[in-house]
């Protein structure tokens, strides 16, 4: 149920201050209700890609486009982010009370249920670990029950299992409310077991230089795992990846 | 005896140790009380002139805390409008500091002659000598913001009032306890300072510093002490005070609080 992009940037450019260029021509249009990840290598540009996405940042030059669906949007940044003098549960309902929700706290305190955390919901930050300040961020952006929602290496701060327990409920929010994501990450295999569309870019400036439709069950499992196709398309996204990094590629 | 305890204990042993040798020093070399009193001659000397003394420490506590109680309004207030205006803040601070690297001493005989009302006068410069503290820090506090967060009220269209109320204040409240800690300290000694200016001559002069001034008239250097003793302890009492209400207000989330482990 793709449709319409949500979001798209067309040959957009992004030089900073006194800096060499970030991105270079960069075009992407995010197709409502699918699941886009980025990956590429540290400094390429991804974050700025999502900055731009949010509206948080300029393009220098050509277009961003943002749907009017655009707006229920959700952001987790690469750090936690979250304010120390509130409590958790603070922290997951400022957006809602920003906004002036009635109910703010009971809803971000599903959200908060949703990534595992509703024991801590009257905890500071500072007793919490850098996972868990990582999953408040999460609940923060599910809790306002966004249609577009953009994530910066959401996961990187986490284990094995929370992380593999964390994607697999991602994948069903999506599924089940068409949630329209694009995700970053360093990992491969994350990218490809989640998404439907796995965005591979350049060194800085950030070039978009391979875009790979994933094929994949619409609900995914642990079983997807031992897909011959799920591995299949790991080794593209790899070596699509190496090719931009300037490696031979091995396959 | 646990490590807090004994860092506790550790400046009283020493207080004692000292006051003994003090007393000590004073019996053997046999020191008459006008050179140096010994401790129990002070005691002595507080105990005997307690009503007087105890009426002019609040005098000095009076002015002490008013002054204060108006840095505190005055400093957080300037802050506040600095906050909304980049242009106000760099037009008027430069004027702050000149006021705060003026020496009091050097100020308060010219207050003195403009304001007719020796308390208020005395009041208006321990408050020129107390509120910049507050007002630097609470202003430094407000500019600080995490730029993540400024971004995350932004993204989720946060008002330029929910920013201040959400974000900025509360990013800004340790910033504003330090310098209240500083300030408090110094609204004792701009009413001292002050007091001494004012001498012994004007008719609202009558809080310690008047009498530490009277007492050198007449050579009675153990009352000398027993004031300045006095302005001492309130000097500590206020500084932990100040402690105290800082670690209440910060200690649920802010590292400075935290218990040493
Ligand atoms: N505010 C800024 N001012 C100047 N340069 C910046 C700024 N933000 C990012 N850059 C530069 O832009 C480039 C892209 O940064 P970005 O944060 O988007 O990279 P990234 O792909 O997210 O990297 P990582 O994977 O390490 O998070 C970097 O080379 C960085 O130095
Ligand atoms: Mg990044």
């Amino acid at each position: 149920m793709t449709g319409a992009a949500i979001v798209s940037l067309d040959r957009v450019g992004k030089v900073f201050e006194g800096g060499a260029a970030a991105l270079e021509a960069v075009s992407l249009a995010i197709a409502a209700g699918s699941f886009t990840s980025i990956v590429g290598p540290s400094g390429c540009g991804k974050s700025t890609i999502l900055r731009l996405m949010a509206g948080l940042a300029a393009p220098s030059s050509g277009r961003v486009v943002r749907s009017a669906q655009a707006a229920r949007l959700g952001f987790v940044f690469q750090e936690p982010t979250l304010m120390p003098w509130r409590r958790v549960l603070g922290n997951a309902a400022l957006p809602l009370r920003l906004q002036g929700v009635a109910d703010a706290d009971a809803r971000a305190l599903r959200a908060l249920g949703q990534v595992g955390l509703a024991e801590a919901a009257r905890l500071y930050p500072r007793q919490l670990s850098g996972g868990m300040k990582m999953r408040v961020s999460i609940a923060r952006a599910l809790a306002t029950t966004p249609s577009l929602l953009l994530m910066d290496e959401p996961f990187a701060a986490l284990d094995e299992i929370t992380r593999a327990r964390l994607g697999r409920d991602l994948r069903r929010l999506h599924h089940e409310t068409g949630l329209s994501t694009v995700f970053v990450t360093h990992s491969v295999y994350e990218s490809v077991f989640l998404s439907d569309r796995v965005v591979v870019m350049s060194p800085r400036p950030g070039r978009i230089v391979a875009d790979l439709a994933i094929a994949g069950p619409a609900l995914r499992d642990e079983g997807f795992r031992d897909d011959p196709a799920y591995h299949a398309q790991c080794r593209a996204v790899s070596a699509a990846l190496r090719v931009a990094m300037g490696e031979q590629a091995l396959v | 005896m646990s490590e807090r305890m004994r860092l506790a204990v550790m400046p009283l042993v020493m207080g004692v140790l000292a006051l003994a040798g003090w007393e000590a020093l004073v019996r053997i070399a046999d020191l008459p009380p006008y050179i140096l009193p010994a401790p129990s001659r002070i005691a002595e000397s507080l105990v005997e002139n307690w009503p007087s003394l105890a009426a002019s420490l609040g005098v000095t506590l009076r002015i002490t805390f008013a002054a204060l109680f108006a840095a505190i309004l005055g400093g957080l207030g300037l802050a506040l409008i600095f906050a909304q205006s980049r242009a106000l803040e760099a037009s008027l601070f430069p004027y702050a500091v000149i006021l705060q690297v003026t020496p009091m001493v050097a100020i308060a005989p010219l207050i003195l002659i403009y304001v007719p009302n020796t308390s208020a006068a005395l009041l208006l410069c321990a408050w020129i000598v107390a509120f910049f503290p507050i007002l630097s820090n609470t202003t430094a506090g407000l500019n600080a913001t995490d730029p993540n967060l400024l971004q995350l009220m932004q993204l989720y269209g946060a008002s330029r009032w929910q920013v201040l109320w959400h974000l900025r204040l509360p990013q800004a409240l340790p910033y504003f306890l330090a310098g209240l800690r500083i300030a408090g300290g110094l609204s004792l000694i701009g009413a001292v300072v002050a007091e001494f200016a004012a001498g012994t001559t004007s008719a609202g002069g009558s809080g310690l510093a008047f009498r530490i001034l009277e007492a050198s008239y007449r050579l009675d250097v153990p009352r000398m002490y027993a004031a300045l003793f006095l302005l001492s302890l309130s000097g500590i009492l206020i500084f932990a005070g100040i402690g105290v209400v800082s670690r209440l207000l910060l200690y649920p989330w802010h590292e400075s609080a935290k218990r040493p482990e």
